[in-house]
Protein backbone atom coordinates (compact mmCIF):
# COMPACT_ATOMS: atom_id res chain seq x y z
CA UNK A 1 0.00 0.00 0.00
CA UNK A 2 1.26 3.25 -1.19
CA UNK A 3 1.88 6.22 1.32
CA UNK A 4 -0.78 8.29 -0.70
CA UNK A 5 -3.27 5.70 -0.57
CA UNK A 6 -3.67 5.88 3.40
CA UNK A 7 -5.00 9.46 3.01
CA UNK A 8 -7.42 8.68 0.65
CA UNK A 9 -10.31 6.13 -0.06
CA UNK A 10 -9.19 2.56 -0.15
CA UNK A 11 -9.84 0.17 -3.37
CA UNK A 12 -12.44 -1.62 -0.82
CA UNK A 13 -14.36 1.80 0.01
CA UNK A 14 -14.06 2.70 -4.05
CA UNK A 15 -15.50 -0.86 -4.71
CA UNK A 16 -18.28 -0.99 -2.24
CA UNK A 17 -19.52 1.77 -4.52
CA UNK A 18 -18.54 1.40 -7.80
CA UNK A 19 -18.39 -2.44 -8.01
CA UNK A 20 -22.42 -2.64 -7.31
CA UNK A 21 -22.54 -4.53 -10.64
CA UNK A 22 -22.87 -2.81 -14.66
CA UNK A 23 -25.97 -4.32 -14.78
CA UNK A 24 -27.05 -1.71 -12.19
CA UNK A 25 -25.63 1.32 -13.22
CA UNK A 26 -26.68 0.74 -17.15
CA UNK A 27 -30.32 1.03 -15.86
CA UNK A 28 -29.91 4.49 -15.02
CA UNK A 29 -26.83 5.84 -16.78
CA UNK A 30 -26.09 6.76 -20.38
CA UNK A 31 -24.99 3.57 -22.65
CA UNK A 32 -21.07 4.28 -21.62
CA UNK A 33 -22.29 4.37 -18.32
CA UNK A 34 -20.66 7.45 -17.20
CA UNK A 35 -21.05 8.24 -13.59
CA UNK A 36 -20.32 12.04 -13.34
CA UNK A 37 -21.73 15.40 -13.90
CA UNK A 38 -22.90 15.52 -17.59
CA UNK A 39 -22.08 19.36 -20.02
CA UNK A 40 -25.52 20.56 -21.49
CA UNK A 41 -26.11 22.53 -24.28
CA UNK A 42 -29.09 24.06 -24.35
CA UNK A 43 -32.05 20.89 -24.38
CA UNK A 44 -29.30 18.76 -24.92
CA UNK A 45 -30.38 14.72 -23.80
CA UNK A 46 -28.23 13.16 -21.27
CA UNK A 47 -26.70 11.15 -23.87
CA UNK A 48 -25.17 14.20 -25.90
CA UNK A 49 -24.03 16.48 -22.27
CA UNK A 50 -22.21 13.15 -21.37
CA UNK A 51 -20.42 13.47 -24.77
CA UNK A 52 -20.18 16.83 -24.32
CA UNK A 53 -18.75 16.58 -21.16
CA UNK A 54 -16.00 14.06 -22.18
CA UNK A 55 -15.38 16.56 -25.46
CA UNK A 56 -14.55 19.02 -23.34
CA UNK A 57 -11.84 17.12 -21.13
CA UNK A 58 -10.63 16.09 -24.51
CA UNK A 59 -10.52 19.87 -25.51
CA UNK A 60 -8.88 20.99 -22.10
CA UNK A 61 -6.26 18.43 -22.06
CA UNK A 62 -4.87 19.01 -25.57
CA UNK A 63 -5.72 15.47 -26.81
CA UNK A 64 -5.28 15.35 -30.77
CA UNK A 65 -3.24 12.65 -33.03
CA UNK A 66 -0.04 11.05 -31.93
CA UNK A 67 -0.97 12.36 -28.52
CA UNK A 68 -0.98 10.12 -25.15
CA UNK A 69 -2.95 10.43 -22.06
CA UNK A 70 -3.60 9.21 -19.14
CA UNK A 71 -7.19 9.07 -17.86
CA UNK A 72 -7.28 8.57 -13.50
CA UNK A 73 -10.10 7.27 -12.67
CA UNK A 74 -11.73 6.12 -16.05
CA UNK A 75 -14.88 4.72 -14.72
CA UNK A 76 -16.11 2.48 -17.94
CA UNK A 77 -13.65 3.96 -20.42
CA UNK A 78 -16.13 6.34 -22.30
CA UNK A 79 -13.07 8.95 -21.89
CA UNK A 80 -10.58 6.71 -23.04
CA UNK A 81 -12.46 5.33 -26.10
CA UNK A 82 -13.68 8.55 -27.33
CA UNK A 83 -10.27 9.87 -27.51
CA UNK A 84 -8.92 7.37 -29.46
CA UNK A 85 -11.61 6.50 -31.49
CA UNK A 86 -13.03 10.54 -31.80
CA UNK A 87 -9.14 12.11 -31.71
CA UNK A 88 -7.14 9.34 -32.75
CA UNK A 89 -5.20 9.82 -29.57
CA UNK A 90 -1.71 7.09 -30.09
CA UNK A 91 -2.29 5.62 -26.92
CA UNK A 92 -4.88 6.10 -23.96
CA UNK A 93 -4.25 4.58 -20.09
CA UNK A 94 -7.28 4.34 -17.81
CA UNK A 95 -6.21 3.55 -14.05
CA UNK A 96 -9.27 2.41 -12.09
CA UNK A 97 -9.15 1.12 -8.35
CA UNK A 98 -12.75 -1.46 -9.68
CA UNK A 99 -12.25 -4.42 -11.02
CA UNK A 100 -15.48 -4.28 -12.53
CA UNK A 101 -15.12 -1.31 -14.40
CA UNK A 102 -11.02 -2.74 -15.36
CA UNK A 103 -12.85 -5.61 -17.14
CA UNK A 104 -15.14 -4.11 -18.57
CA UNK A 105 -12.85 -1.28 -20.64
CA UNK A 106 -10.65 -4.51 -20.79
CA UNK A 107 -13.51 -6.44 -23.30
CA UNK A 108 -13.38 -3.35 -25.38
CA UNK A 109 -10.04 -4.81 -26.87
CA UNK A 110 -8.69 -1.74 -28.64
CA UNK A 111 -4.82 -1.84 -29.05
CA UNK A 112 -4.22 1.47 -28.01
CA UNK A 113 -6.42 1.53 -25.00
CA UNK A 114 -4.78 0.25 -21.95
CA UNK A 115 -6.67 -0.27 -18.18
CA UNK A 116 -4.60 -0.65 -15.54
CA UNK A 117 -6.14 -1.75 -11.91
CA UNK A 118 -4.17 0.84 -10.24
CA UNK A 119 -3.65 3.44 -7.81
CA UNK A 120 -2.18 6.69 -9.47
CA UNK A 121 0.09 6.87 -6.82
CA UNK A 122 1.68 3.65 -8.13
CA UNK A 123 1.41 4.01 -11.67
CA UNK A 124 4.82 4.29 -13.27
CA UNK A 125 4.59 5.02 -17.43
CA UNK A 126 6.82 3.89 -19.83
CA UNK A 127 6.71 7.62 -21.79
CA UNK A 128 5.66 10.66 -20.85
CA UNK A 129 1.98 11.74 -21.17
CA UNK A 130 0.94 14.78 -23.28
CA UNK A 131 -2.43 14.86 -21.64
CA UNK A 132 -4.01 13.59 -18.13
CA UNK A 133 -7.36 13.71 -16.75
CA UNK A 134 -9.60 13.05 -14.53
CA UNK A 135 -13.21 13.20 -14.17
CA UNK A 136 -15.13 12.78 -10.76
CA UNK A 137 -12.05 10.54 -8.78
CA UNK A 138 -10.59 13.86 -6.98
CA UNK A 139 -13.85 13.38 -4.68
CA UNK A 140 -11.66 10.35 -3.73
CA UNK A 141 -8.24 11.99 -2.74
CA UNK A 142 -8.62 12.68 0.58
CA UNK A 143 -10.60 10.81 3.55
CA UNK A 144 -12.94 12.34 6.00
CA UNK A 145 -11.95 13.75 8.89
CA UNK A 146 -8.32 14.67 7.76
CA UNK A 147 -7.56 18.38 8.42
CA UNK A 148 -7.31 21.08 5.69
CA UNK A 149 -3.47 20.83 5.50
CA UNK A 150 -3.19 17.11 5.31
CA UNK A 151 -5.99 17.43 2.74
CA UNK A 152 -3.72 20.05 0.60
CA UNK A 153 -0.73 17.56 1.33
CA UNK A 154 -2.95 14.80 -0.29
CA UNK A 155 -3.93 16.60 -3.46
CA UNK A 156 -0.07 18.01 -3.69
CA UNK A 157 1.05 15.15 -4.28
CA UNK A 158 -1.85 14.20 -6.64
CA UNK A 159 -0.69 16.94 -9.00
CA UNK A 160 3.30 16.83 -8.18
CA UNK A 161 2.45 12.72 -9.51
CA UNK A 162 0.83 14.30 -12.41
CA UNK A 163 3.55 16.79 -13.79
CA UNK A 164 5.93 14.25 -13.22
CA UNK A 165 4.40 12.28 -15.30
CA UNK A 166 3.69 14.63 -18.20
CA UNK A 167 5.65 16.02 -21.15
CA UNK A 168 6.63 19.55 -21.13
CA UNK A 169 4.31 22.06 -21.79
CA UNK A 170 1.48 18.93 -20.51
CA UNK A 171 -1.88 19.37 -19.57
CA UNK A 172 -4.08 18.78 -16.86
CA UNK A 173 -8.33 18.76 -16.59
CA UNK A 174 -9.59 17.48 -13.89
CA UNK A 175 -13.76 17.58 -12.86
CA UNK A 176 -14.96 17.20 -9.36
CA UNK A 177 -17.99 17.63 -6.53
CA UNK A 178 -16.52 20.58 -4.20
CA UNK A 179 -17.76 22.26 -1.33
CA UNK A 180 -17.84 26.59 -1.11
CA UNK A 181 -14.32 27.92 0.48
CA UNK A 182 -16.58 28.95 3.36
CA UNK A 183 -18.70 26.03 4.00
CA UNK A 184 -18.52 24.19 7.47
CA UNK A 185 -17.80 20.87 7.32
CA UNK A 186 -17.69 20.00 10.96
CA UNK A 187 -21.87 21.42 10.70
CA UNK A 188 -22.43 19.48 7.93
CA UNK A 189 -20.82 16.19 9.18
CA UNK A 190 -23.58 16.99 12.35
CA UNK A 191 -26.18 16.99 10.03
CA UNK A 192 -28.36 13.40 9.39
CA UNK A 193 -27.56 14.31 5.50
CA UNK A 194 -23.81 14.54 6.29
CA UNK A 195 -23.51 11.23 8.42
CA UNK A 196 -25.80 9.26 5.45
CA UNK A 197 -22.98 10.62 2.76
CA UNK A 198 -20.40 9.60 4.51
CA UNK A 199 -22.12 6.28 5.70
CA UNK A 200 -23.84 5.03 2.86
CA UNK A 201 -22.62 6.91 -0.33
CA UNK A 202 -18.75 7.70 -0.28
CA UNK A 203 -17.41 5.93 2.60
CA UNK A 204 -13.74 7.34 3.65
CA UNK A 205 -14.18 10.41 0.78
CA UNK A 206 -14.45 14.03 1.82
CA UNK A 207 -14.88 16.76 -0.72
CA UNK A 208 -12.02 19.79 -1.85
CA UNK A 209 -12.78 23.23 -2.37
CA UNK A 210 -11.50 25.87 -4.90
CA UNK A 211 -8.96 27.90 -2.62
CA UNK A 212 -7.31 23.74 -2.02
CA UNK A 213 -7.24 22.22 -5.78
CA UNK A 214 -5.40 26.02 -6.54
CA UNK A 215 -3.22 25.72 -4.03
CA UNK A 216 -1.64 21.91 -4.20
CA UNK A 217 -1.63 22.52 -8.00
CA UNK A 218 0.50 25.96 -7.37
CA UNK A 219 3.97 24.84 -7.64
CA UNK A 220 3.50 22.90 -10.88
CA UNK A 221 0.55 23.97 -12.66
CA UNK A 222 -1.07 27.01 -13.55
CA UNK A 223 -5.30 27.23 -13.88
CA UNK A 224 -6.24 28.03 -17.77
CA UNK A 225 -10.29 27.45 -17.16
CA UNK A 226 -12.22 27.39 -14.24
CA UNK A 227 -16.00 26.42 -14.41
CA UNK A 228 -18.53 25.75 -11.66
CA UNK A 229 -21.05 24.06 -13.65
CA UNK A 230 -23.24 23.11 -10.37
CA UNK A 231 -25.96 23.54 -11.86
CA UNK A 232 -25.11 21.21 -14.88
CA UNK A 233 -24.60 18.32 -11.99
CA UNK A 234 -28.21 18.91 -10.53
CA UNK A 235 -29.82 18.58 -13.88
CA UNK A 236 -27.62 15.29 -14.02
CA UNK A 237 -28.77 14.11 -10.78
CA UNK A 238 -32.48 14.59 -11.29
CA UNK A 239 -31.84 12.55 -15.25
CA UNK A 240 -30.67 9.64 -13.15
CA UNK A 241 -32.80 9.52 -10.43
CA UNK A 242 -35.89 9.99 -12.54
CA UNK A 243 -34.14 6.96 -14.94
CA UNK A 244 -33.87 5.02 -11.47
CA UNK A 245 -37.21 4.87 -10.43
CA UNK A 246 -38.65 4.16 -13.51
CA UNK A 247 -36.56 1.12 -13.75
CA UNK A 248 -37.08 0.34 -9.37
CA UNK A 249 -38.08 -2.72 -9.57
CA UNK A 250 -35.13 -4.34 -11.73
CA UNK A 251 -32.58 -2.20 -9.54
CA UNK A 252 -33.93 -3.56 -6.37
CA UNK A 253 -33.68 -7.05 -7.56
CA UNK A 254 -30.37 -5.94 -8.39
CA UNK A 255 -28.98 -4.53 -5.72
CA UNK A 256 -31.52 -4.58 -2.74
CA UNK A 257 -34.24 -1.86 -1.84
CA UNK A 258 -31.57 -0.48 1.05
CA UNK A 259 -29.18 1.10 -1.97
CA UNK A 260 -31.90 2.05 -4.33
CA UNK A 261 -33.10 3.58 -1.49
CA UNK A 262 -29.77 5.40 -0.44
CA UNK A 263 -29.16 6.60 -3.81
CA UNK A 264 -32.68 7.61 -4.57
CA UNK A 265 -32.41 10.03 -1.44
CA UNK A 266 -28.48 10.96 -2.54
CA UNK A 267 -29.39 12.11 -5.88
CA UNK A 268 -32.79 14.09 -4.54
CA UNK A 269 -30.52 15.96 -2.32
CA UNK A 270 -27.58 16.43 -4.06
CA UNK A 271 -29.55 17.88 -6.60
CA UNK A 272 -30.77 20.24 -3.96
CA UNK A 273 -27.40 21.35 -2.57
CA UNK A 274 -26.35 21.82 -6.59
CA UNK A 275 -29.26 24.22 -6.80
CA UNK A 276 -28.15 26.84 -4.36
CA UNK A 277 -24.73 26.14 -4.47
CA UNK A 278 -23.92 24.38 -1.11
CA UNK A 279 -22.34 21.72 -3.73
CA UNK A 280 -20.17 23.24 -6.70
CA UNK A 281 -19.23 21.25 -9.93
CA UNK A 282 -16.12 22.30 -10.96
CA UNK A 283 -14.27 22.26 -14.27
CA UNK A 284 -10.58 22.80 -14.14
CA UNK A 285 -7.74 22.98 -16.78
CA UNK A 286 -4.38 23.44 -16.16
CA UNK A 287 -1.44 23.73 -17.75
CA UNK A 288 1.95 21.97 -16.52
CA UNK A 289 4.37 25.23 -15.08
CA UNK A 290 7.68 26.24 -16.98
CA UNK A 291 9.08 27.22 -13.89
CA UNK B 1 -50.23 14.36 -12.79
CA UNK B 2 -52.09 15.78 -9.91
CA UNK B 3 -53.03 19.36 -9.02
CA UNK B 4 -52.83 20.58 -5.74
CA UNK B 5 -54.31 23.40 -4.18
CA UNK B 6 -52.50 26.00 -2.37
CA UNK B 7 -54.05 24.71 0.86
CA UNK B 8 -52.87 21.07 0.51
CA UNK B 9 -49.44 22.32 -0.73
CA UNK B 10 -49.21 24.74 2.78
CA UNK B 11 -50.05 21.29 4.80
CA UNK B 12 -47.42 19.47 2.82
CA UNK B 13 -44.92 22.06 3.94
CA UNK B 14 -46.31 22.60 6.99
CA UNK B 15 -45.49 18.54 8.04
CA UNK B 16 -41.80 18.45 6.29
CA UNK B 17 -41.25 21.66 8.31
CA UNK B 18 -42.53 20.45 11.46
CA UNK B 19 -40.64 17.19 10.87
CA UNK B 20 -37.52 18.87 9.99
CA UNK B 21 -37.37 21.15 13.01
CA UNK B 22 -38.48 18.00 15.42
CA UNK B 23 -41.47 19.91 16.68
CA UNK B 24 -45.04 20.06 16.25
CA UNK B 25 -47.20 21.22 13.27
CA UNK B 26 -49.24 23.79 15.46
CA UNK B 27 -46.19 25.43 16.87
CA UNK B 28 -45.87 26.58 13.29
CA UNK B 29 -46.28 30.12 11.43
CA UNK B 30 -47.24 29.81 8.19
CA UNK B 31 -45.64 33.92 7.77
CA UNK B 32 -42.46 32.73 9.66
CA UNK B 33 -39.13 32.97 7.53
CA UNK B 34 -37.49 29.84 7.41
CA UNK B 35 -34.46 31.48 8.49
CA UNK B 36 -35.83 32.44 11.80
CA UNK B 37 -36.39 29.04 12.43
CA UNK B 38 -32.34 28.33 12.32
CA UNK B 39 -33.30 25.32 9.39
CA UNK B 40 -29.99 24.16 7.87
CA UNK B 41 -29.42 24.78 4.15
CA UNK B 42 -29.26 21.52 3.72
CA UNK B 43 -32.45 20.37 5.61
CA UNK B 44 -34.34 23.39 3.68
CA UNK B 45 -33.02 20.92 0.28
CA UNK B 46 -34.30 17.77 1.52
CA UNK B 47 -37.80 20.05 2.33
CA UNK B 48 -37.66 20.68 -1.16
CA UNK B 49 -37.12 17.64 -2.37
CA UNK B 50 -40.39 16.01 0.04
CA UNK B 51 -42.24 18.63 -1.68
CA UNK B 52 -40.73 17.37 -5.12
CA UNK B 53 -42.19 13.97 -4.41
CA UNK B 54 -45.46 15.41 -3.16
CA UNK B 55 -46.23 16.96 -6.14
CA UNK B 56 -44.83 15.09 -8.46
CA UNK B 57 -42.36 17.29 -10.13
CA UNK B 58 -39.20 19.09 -9.72
CA UNK B 59 -38.50 21.93 -8.17
CA UNK B 60 -35.61 24.59 -8.14
CA UNK B 61 -34.37 24.22 -4.09
CA UNK B 62 -33.71 28.10 -4.59
CA UNK B 63 -37.50 28.36 -4.44
CA UNK B 64 -36.68 27.82 -0.51
CA UNK B 65 -34.79 30.78 -0.92
CA UNK B 66 -36.98 32.94 -3.19
CA UNK B 67 -40.38 32.19 -0.77
CA UNK B 68 -38.66 32.04 2.21
CA UNK B 69 -41.95 31.25 4.76
CA UNK B 70 -44.66 28.57 4.29
CA UNK B 71 -47.13 30.59 3.21
CA UNK B 72 -45.20 32.33 0.13
CA UNK B 73 -43.46 28.78 -0.97
CA UNK B 74 -47.20 27.72 -1.52
CA UNK B 75 -48.92 30.25 -3.37
CA UNK B 76 -45.33 29.76 -5.38
CA UNK B 77 -45.40 26.59 -5.73
CA UNK B 78 -49.81 26.80 -6.55
CA UNK B 79 -49.18 29.52 -8.78
CA UNK B 80 -46.19 27.55 -10.96
CA UNK B 81 -48.06 24.26 -11.08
Amino acid sequence: MSAVRKVGATPQAIQAHYDAGDAFFALFLDPTRTYSCALFNGDDDLDAAQRAKIDWHLDQSGVAADKRLLDIGCGWGALIERAVWARDAAHATGLTLSAAQAAHVASMGHARLEVRLEDWADHAPSAPYDAITSVGAFEHFAAAGLSRDVRVDAYRRFFTKCAAMLAPGGRLSIQTIAYPAAFDRAAYDATDYGAFVRERIFPESDLPTLPEILEAADSVFEPVIIRNDRRHYARTARIWRRRLRERRDEAVALVGQRRVDDLDRYFRTSAGAFDIGTLQLLRVAFQKRRA
Amino acid sequence: MPAFSEAEIRAAIRASLASALSVAESTLDDDRDFDAYGLPSLEAVELAGELEDFLGREIDAEAIFDHPSVAQLARHLASAA
